[in-house]
């Protein structure tokens, strides 16, 4: 389990957890939930996630407190 | 049903019903509510474009817009100011955007689960088609358990529908983990909706209606990721180098078109042709017929005259400028560009403890500082919303006033002079944001924003913006600059005037090694902003008389105007959204920082001319 900055652009990761029940509760809302693959399509500090037809961006800080698993 | 006979008994009697437009940022709530209602809203393609309710009386009912909100809860200003209005709708309209119904409906669950009547407008259709999303509409609706209704906003479709089934709307499916929640626990509905703020449910509450949402997608959406050129330009943008060489160009464009063009060419047969070669004479002429005391034709056609200079300036000057700006701003704001530009600068803006999403509000800030003080709302934090209105208070130049200062920068046609007049106001903008992060507490909230689509600009909603927007400007503006024209001729003809410029003279002359009647530029810019920057394109020569400042002079003032206070109008926002404390401060700041910032660089410019 890595933290969600560690994917490269390309690639895919499975949500497994969140730093806290805060975080947790902020990013379900988006459907970035535990279990869900997003897949990275650019990263320049903030990364960007692409799910479904939908595109978005999670600053360095946030991205650093959601782990996922690389796929 | 009861609900549908409870709204039947409102929509005959004359109780007013309160329909409340809701959903998630940027899925066309406000398309969809100027086209009910046939009332202007402001629309454009960026989160955040509504940040207050906003309502309107028709022979329906009242319909309100609100903010666009994730979750009805309390993480943003956002959130709190649309629950309000929401948890007292009598009908709720809750639009989703077809492209993104998984993220959407969470919002739509909630609501349901609150027990409110909802009408479902599945928005963006055309955009879903294009990409080959399918969402089976009746099986939604039956999950659901209210009814759904497909539009495409911008183009009016499905809007006559929403309107003629008002009546239809109910109360959905609640999740089964509503019920267990309430089970033995005699909470109403009321104390529901206050447990879901509390922490210890949120969570369990939150998982369980993303699990219910994902089930009801996964029932009625079928869709696979395809690129078109939209999401291929899209995706483009984000890559660094194009992204910023795109900004780079559009910079370029903005300059060709409002500095060189607007206030070279339109301003000079506007200004000097039109208002100073015909209508300057003529309206002189017959003032000077007309009997009246010396002290009134001043007032009227003197050299700050209320039908002269200010009719000048205004509809000569800054009215082109106006126009040309907020067209410009227009299709940027509808374009898609501004969520990326964001994404872009995130890691900048950081540094100066404020989040990618800052650049919304400073861009918007090119256009009216006083609306983009608003904007600042939709920052995470009380502490960024202060960073960002001292950046745009101190830094950032406004619509008119920054196309003079292109329009000033283009006449005397010198790159160092353009050099040294960005890097003053960079070096400022990177300080002043650096020094706020150290000495205030806190850091800076989480950059998460959805990024929409790259689209190509609705015209009419382009020029309906621009108009909307020059309209106001004029409306609040031209009152301003009569009385400021006023202030200043008073000033002179009570020999006021040469007081004042020989008490400003120490930091006039002696600081900033300019002539006195500069002074007038500063009052003028208590006033407004872009004021100044007129009366100063007057003194470079520009209005046709002869020129009194050398460009290194030129380019001090430029800067001291830049930083120097905002306009009374942003003033009066910046007391109301920061409070007198902060308000003041950032006032007076700007004023100290203007002039030592300019001091600074009249003596560096004194021992190295340009
Ligand atoms: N293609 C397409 N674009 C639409 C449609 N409806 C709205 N838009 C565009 O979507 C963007 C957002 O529209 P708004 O009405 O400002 O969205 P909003 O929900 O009020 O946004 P906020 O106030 O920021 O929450 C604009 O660029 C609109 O032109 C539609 O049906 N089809
Ligand atoms: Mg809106």
């Amino acid at each position: 389990m890595v933290a969600l900055y560690e994917i490269e652009i390309g690639q895919e990761a499975e949500v497994q957890s969140f730093l806290n029940s805060d975080i947790k509760c902020y990013s379900v809302r988006f459907g970035i939930e535990e279990g869900q693959v997003v897949k990275c399509i650019a990263k320049l500090g903030a990364i960007v996630l692409q799910k479904n037809n939908q595109e978005i961006a999670i600053g360095k800080n946030l991205c650093k407190e959601i782990y996922v698993r690389l796929i | 049903m009861q609900i549908k006979n409870s709204i039947n008994d409102n929509l005959q009697s004359s109780k007013t019903l309160r329909i409340v437009l809701a959903g998630n940022p940027n899925v066309g709530k406000s398309a969809v509510f100027s086209k009910i209602t046939g009332t202007y809203a402001e629309i454009s393609n960026y989160s955040g474009t509504t940040l207050e309710n906003f309502e309107v009386k028709t022979d329906i009912g009242r319909f309100v817009d609100t903010p666009g909100i994730f979750s009805l809860g309390d993480y943003n200003e956002e959130e709190i100011i649309a629950k309000q209005i929401i948890t007292q709708a009598d009908i709720v309209i809750n639009v989703v955007n077809a492209l993104s119904l998984d993220k959407d409906l969470f919002l739509t669950q909630q609501l349901i689960d609150l027990g409110l009547p909802i009408l479902l407008v599945l928005n963006q259709m055309d955009e879903a088609e294009k990409r080959e999303v399918n969402i089976n509409i009746e099986k939604l609706s039956k999950e659901l358990e209210v009814p759904v209704f497909p539009t495409v906003a911008i183009k009016s479709q499905g809007i006559q529908e929403v309107k003629d089934n008002l009546h239809n709307a109910r109360k959905g499916r609640k999740g089964s983990y509503i019920a267990e929640m309430l089970e033995g626990k005699e909470l109403s509905y009321k104390n529901l909706l206050e447990n879901e703020f509390s922490t210890e449910n949120r969570e369990k509450l939150y998982v369980e209606r993303r699990k219910r949402v994902n089930e009801v997608t996964n029932k009625t959406l079928i869709t696979k990721e395809k690129s078109n050129i939209s999401s291929t330009v899209g995706k483009a943008l984000l890559n660094p180098v194009i992204g910023f060489s795109v900004l780079g160009v559009v910079l370029y464009i903005l300059y060709q078109i409002v500095g060189v063009f607007i206030a070279g060419e339109v301003v000079d047969f506007l200004e000097n042709q039109i208002i100073g070669g015909k209508y300057i004479p003529w309206i002189t002429g017959v003032v000077n017929q007309a009997p009246m005391p010396t002290w009134l034709n001043t007032i009227l056609v003197g050299e700050f005259g209320l039908l002269t200079m200010t009719i000048q300036y205004v509809f000569g000057l800054l009215l082109p400028l106006i126009v040309g700006f907020y067209f410009f701003m227009a299709i940027l704001e509808d374009s898609g560009y501004l969520p990326r530009l964001a994404v872009l600068t995130d890691r900048f803006l950081s540094k100066l403890g404020l989040n990618g999403k800052a650049i919304i509000p400073i861009i918007l800030g090119f256009g009216c500082v006083t609306m983009a003080v608003i904007t600042t709302r939709l920052l995470g934090s009380s502490r960024e919303r202060t960073i960002a209105s001292t950046i745009l208070c101190l830094t950032i130049p406004c619509s008119a006033q920054i196309g003079l200062i292109l329009g000033i920068l283009a006449a005397m046609g010198s790159l160092k002079l353009w050099m040294l007049y960005l890097a003053s106001i960079v070096i400022t903008l990177i300080f002043i944001g650096t020094v706020l992060n150290k000495i205030l507490a806190g850091k800076a909230t989480p950059l998460i924003i959805d990024l929409p689509p790259m689209r190509i600009p609705v015209i009419k909603n382009v020029i309906d913006k621009t108009l909307c927007k020059t309209n106001h400007f004029l409306i609040e503006a031209t009152p301003l600059f009569f009385i400021g024209a006023l202030i200043i001729t008073i000033l002179e003809l009570t020999n006021s005037l040469k007081s004042i410029y020989n008490f400003l003279s120490p930091l006039t002359v002696s600081l900033l090694n300019l002539p006195k009647e500069t002074a007038n530029i500063f009052i003028m810019g208590l006033i407004r902003r872009d004021f100044s920057a007129a009366g100063l394109s007057d003194m470079i020569g520009m209005g046709g008389k002869a020129a009194i400042l050398s460009p290194e002079q030129t380019l001090v003032i430029l800067v001291v105007i830049t930083l120097f206070v905002p306009c009374i109008a942003t003033v009066i926002v910046l007391f109301k959204e920061r409070g007198y404390k902060e308000a003041s401060l950032i006032w007076i700041g700007s004023i100290t920082i203007a002039f030592a910032l300019g001091g600074i660089l009249a003596t560096i410019l004194k021992i190295l001319p340009v």
